[in-house]
């Protein structure tokens, strides 16, 4: 086991130092740099243009911006600086990664805990009307996009009150008890977390309904049946076990719908997490921002996805990892 | 030596006159006289489009900083946006010599910073001190200098400064209102010595650490959220009943992604305050009794939007070719032919479609909110294309093969294309409306849109293109534009950067320029503005649009608000403004979400077990 998880993060490294420099790459392709906008700005003076760009080598090619890059993040951990935000990259990134991350982990918790129970009781109640019912939701939450669900979401809760309409804390949030402050973030989480766990739920409910379905014909269930265990038994000790394997593999996948999700998700619903940061760096072509933020999308990927194998490997008994 | 009194007093509503000419007391503060009485407590929500970059007064210049800093810093002189005047902040009084070469002012004694530190002329010689170092990027700097040559500061007393400078350097007042916000030396004096002071007052700044002389002081950052400012219980100025200002407990900066979130923000409840577009007017104005705001007229805007032609004589030093090919150089350096394409601009039609009736026609370099600085009296280029007709015609610019478009002399087809950044939905029905009125006078124009980094790439530093449709975000200011008007200046659009003046009116303008600087009294000043405008209007180095109309909405709740067109628009006396009332509290609906975790995972729980061996 222990040997496995080395290989895969050996593994993992010829990735992350492909990634930042394709982003370099991409990003020197694009027309115009960082600072192009302050040369319209008549009130800059050219002397503060040059000595940026002299400062953050953007008179450089790209690619000795990418070693130059490369080597102070290995041998200093350093990031980069983010011009436009006047800051180094890393706190910013962990800032906002740790937002990202929180309403995933909700995401993920309502993900699991709808779609698992609806998709047990889509299969044992095959194709009667709460069967259907499922199936409706499912399919709705797989056809709708999640901007028009972020959309949505931003309608409902303008039109009711119920939910506040953007943001992460209420601005009495420092006055709050404890309690209250776990309440206020959970109650701004809660309407980005939907949307962004509702394709997440249709697919999971979806695929648990299928497998199940698959189980439940299978013959070590009509053994089991005929040793007499209850239906419940029957169901709850074996097929789902069974059936929620595939389900795991589906988990390390669903980090990366998450991350790419979160970007629209967090957009449209003013919510201070990665997605949105990228987005902004990505318009005002603050490179280093860009691939860093991008370098935490990869590492939680690989992350993820090492993760689910691990905990593939614990559920079910008949996989080794080597 | 002639002696300054100083009166100010806000229009009707208001009044608040200091001892005329007698200096206040020492330590007594400042009594504020004709403002609505307020009561204490409560705070103001404004939206930010962006998080602050930084809390530094010396080295911010973009809006989403400047606004917050606004509150904390303050310099020697303010302005007050109603009067368009420029009043006493942390100096009391200033006067010059009759040569106007020496200034002297006169501190405030009763000033302490917000750490309880008072207030002195130490600090004001080390906010010149770091202004002027060479290795400090800050704006401000050209500001404070007469033919490149920095003024020299000194102390007098504990209370008194005195500038000396070399040579007459008329806008001085105003520079020092723009661009000098005073920091405390006592905080910032060791930072300095060590050479870190560009780093320091970043956005990472404890509050404690953050100490400036206006009505508040930080309280909080939170990035990509808000920034919560609290009151400064030092400052300087109270009300007739003794009260100390600032009134409102917070000043909170809500971040809001974009123009969309921002609207959803005030229809929510969320903001107190918000700026309006023009196309969504009528949307808000329906919603004025039920959302419990007022939208405010506040007229035309700053900003401008303008179509030019590349009139840039210069040549590619790769390639040595020229940026503008010759014979398309010729039509755009004609006076006649740029006249005719602003006879060509529809203002009419941009005004009723694109911004339904809420913007006005613009004809020159300056916005008419620039009040006394404006010209109105430029020559007006109205839309007319049987004028522009006649015009090319006059310059031998006819259609001689008869195929709907003129060519020159030479027998080119005059033929161009506009660019103008894609995304901007009004920047593009514009170049529609523009496009179309010059084919119909037979100048075969194409509208580009292109994306924004590729458009300044292309007018900045290739300068390959052929005309180019933009605005410029305007100041109140007009020594903020003296990089546009001088002939060698980098945002001086058609033609940037040239060496000497590229036609003889821009010659002029360039003099006229360092006239205005050597120019000591305002009136003066003011007349050479008018002369700059009219070089301009005759000139039609542009062909300027339309500007629309600023609307902004705040809520009731607020006394001794008045939102001006000039930023900050709300803020400008936030130590005035106060809440009347609190309205109520509306139903807490937080539990709704622990309802819903608990349902989901009552509900899972209740399958699990249901499913598990018993």
């Amino acid at each position: 086991m222990k040997t496995y998880i080395l290989r895969r993060i050996l593994q993992a490294i010829p990735i992350l130092l492909l990634v930042p420099f394709f982003t370099f790459l991409l990003i020197e392709l694009a027309p115009g740099n960082v600072i192009d906008a302050w040369k319209l700005d008549p009130q800059i003076p050219d002397e503060v243009i040059q000595k940026v760009s002299e400062k953050y080598g953007l008179d450089q090619p790209w690619y000795l911006r990418y070693f130059t890059w490369l080597k102070g993040a290995v041998t200093e951990l350093d990031l980069g600086y983010s011009v436009p935000n006047k800051r180094d990259v890393a706190p910013i990134i962990g800032e906002r990664l740790f937002n990202t991350f929180i309403l995933a982990l909700y995401a993920t918790f309502l993900e699991w805990m709808i779609a698992i129970p609806l998709g047990i009781l889509s299969a044992t109640k095959q194709y009667t009307i709460s069967d259907k019912i499922c199936s409706m939701i499912a399919f709705l939450g797989l056809s709708i996009p999640n901007v028009f669900l972020a959309l949505l979401a931003l309608l409902f809760a303008y039109a009711t009150g119920w939910f506040p309409v953007g943001g992460l804390r209420s601005i009495d949030y420092e006055s709050l008890s404890a309690w209250g402050k776990t309440l206020d973030i959970l109650h701004h989480l809660t309407l980005p977390a939907l949307v962004l766990a509702g394709s997440g739920i249709a697919t999971y409910m979806r695929q648990m309904r299928g497998n199940l379905l698959d189980q439940l014909r299978a013959d070590y269930l009509t053994t089991a049946r005929a040793k007499g265990l209850t239906e419940t038994e029957v169901v709850g000790k074996h097929a789902v076990r069974n059936a929620i394997n595939p389900l795991i593999t589906l988990f390390g996948f669903s980090i990366s719908n998450l991350l790419s999700g979160s970007v629209l998700v967090e957009t449209v619903m003013s919510y201070p997490g990665l997605g949105r940061t990228v987005v902004e760096a990505l318009f005002t072509q603050d490179e280093y921002l860009v691939v860093a933020a991008l370098l935490m999308g990869a590492v939680l990927l690989i992350l993820g996805n090492l993760l689910a194998d691990i905990l593939l490997a614990l559920s079910d008994p008949r996989i080794r990892l080597q | 030596m002639i002696h300054r009194i100083f009166v100010l007093f806000t229009l009707t509503l208001s009044i608040f006159i200091l001892p005329a000419g007698v200096p206040a007391q020492e330590n007594e503060i400042q009594t504020v006289t004709g403002i609505e009485i307020g009561k204490p407590g409560g705070r103001i929500v404004i939206p930010s489009l962006g998080d602050p970059k930084s809390f530094n007064p010396l080295t911010s210049n973009e809006t989403s900083s400047t606004d917050v800093i606004d509150n904390i810093f303050k310099g020697l002189i303010e302005y007050d946006p109603i009067r368009q005047e420029l009043v006493p902040e942390l100096a009391e009084t200033w006067e010059h010599s009759d040569d106007f070469l020496t200034w002297t002012f006169h501190l405030r004694k009763e000033v302490k910073w917000n750490d309880g530190t008072p207030f002195t002329a130490d600090d004001v010689l080390f906010t010149f001190e770091v202004i002027y170092d060479d290795d400090i990027i800050n704006p401000a700097k050209d500001f404070l200098k007469v033919q490149g040559e920095k003024f020299e500061i000194s102390k007098v007393d504990d209370h008194t400064v005195q500038i000396t400078l070399p040579h007459l350097y008329g806008p001085l007042e105003r520079a020092i209102m723009t661009s000098v916000d005073i920091i405390p030396k006592h905080k910032l004096q060791n930072a300095y010595e060590e050479g870190r002071f560009a780093e320091s007052l970043g956005i990472d700044t404890p509050p404690e650490e953050l100490v400036g002389t206006g009505p508040f002081k930080l309280k909080q950052y939170l990035s990509g959220e808000r920034v919560i400012l609290e009151r400064n219980p030092n400052y300087w100025k109270q009300d007739e009943q003794g009260q100390r200002l600032p009134y409102l407990n917070e000043v909170v900066f809500e971040n809001v992604p974009d123009l969309d979130a921002m609207d959803v923000a005030f229809e929510a409840g969320k903001t107190d305050a918000h700026g309006i577009q023009p196309s969504k007017y009528k949307r808000f104005k329906d919603k004025e009794e039920s959302g419990n705001f007022t939208i405010h007229d506040l007229g035309i805007a700053l900003g401008d939007a303008h179509l030019w032609f590349n009139q840039n004589t210069g040549s590619n030093p790769d390639t040595e070719e020229p940026y503008v090919k010759p014979h398309e150089l010729k039509w755009y350096t004609n006076p006649a032919f740029r006249k005719a394409v602003s006879h060509c601009i529809n203002r009419d039609a941009i005004i009723k479609s694109i911004y339904r009736g809420r913007a006005e026609p613009i004809y020159g370099p300056l916005s008419p909110a620039m009040g006394k600085w404006y010209n109105p009296d430029i020559p007006k280029f109205e839309f007319d294309t049987e004028a522009a007709k006649s015009l090319l015609n006059e310059i031998e610019y006819i259609d001689r093969d008869g195929d709907g478009v003129r060519e020159d002399p030479e027998g080119n087809k005059i033929s161009f294309s506009i660019i103008t950044n894609r995304g901007n939905n009004i920047r593009e029905d514009t170049g529609l409306i523009i496009e179309q009125s010059l084919k119909e006078v037979g100048l075969d124009a194409n509208l580009q849109t292109v994306d924004f980094n590729t458009l300044v790439t292309a007018i900045a530093d290739s300068f390959d293109y052929q005309a180019c449709l933009l605005g410029l975000t305007g100041s109140d200011n007009p020594l903020s534009g003296l990089n546009v008007y001088r002939s060698s200046g980098r945002t001086h659009q058609w033609f940037p950067n040239q060496e000497s003046p590229a036609t003889e009116w821009e010659g002029q303008v360039d003099q006229l320029i360092e006239d205005f600087l050597a120019t000591p009294d305002e009136e003066g000043q003011v007349e050479v503005w008018h002369e700059i405008q009219r070089l301009y209007g005759e000139n039609q180095p542009m062909a300027w649009t339309v500007n629309p109309k600023i609307y902004l909405a705040v809520r009731n709740k607020f006394g001794n608000l008045r939102p001006t067109i000039i930023r900050p628009r709300v803020l400008w006396n936030a130590e005035e403004i106060f809440v009347k009332e609190t309205p109520e509290a509306p139903a807490e609906t937080k539990s709704l979400s622990l309802i819903l975790v608990a349902v989901v995972a009552a509900a899972a729980i209740f399958f699990f077990l249901g499913t598990r061996k018993r």
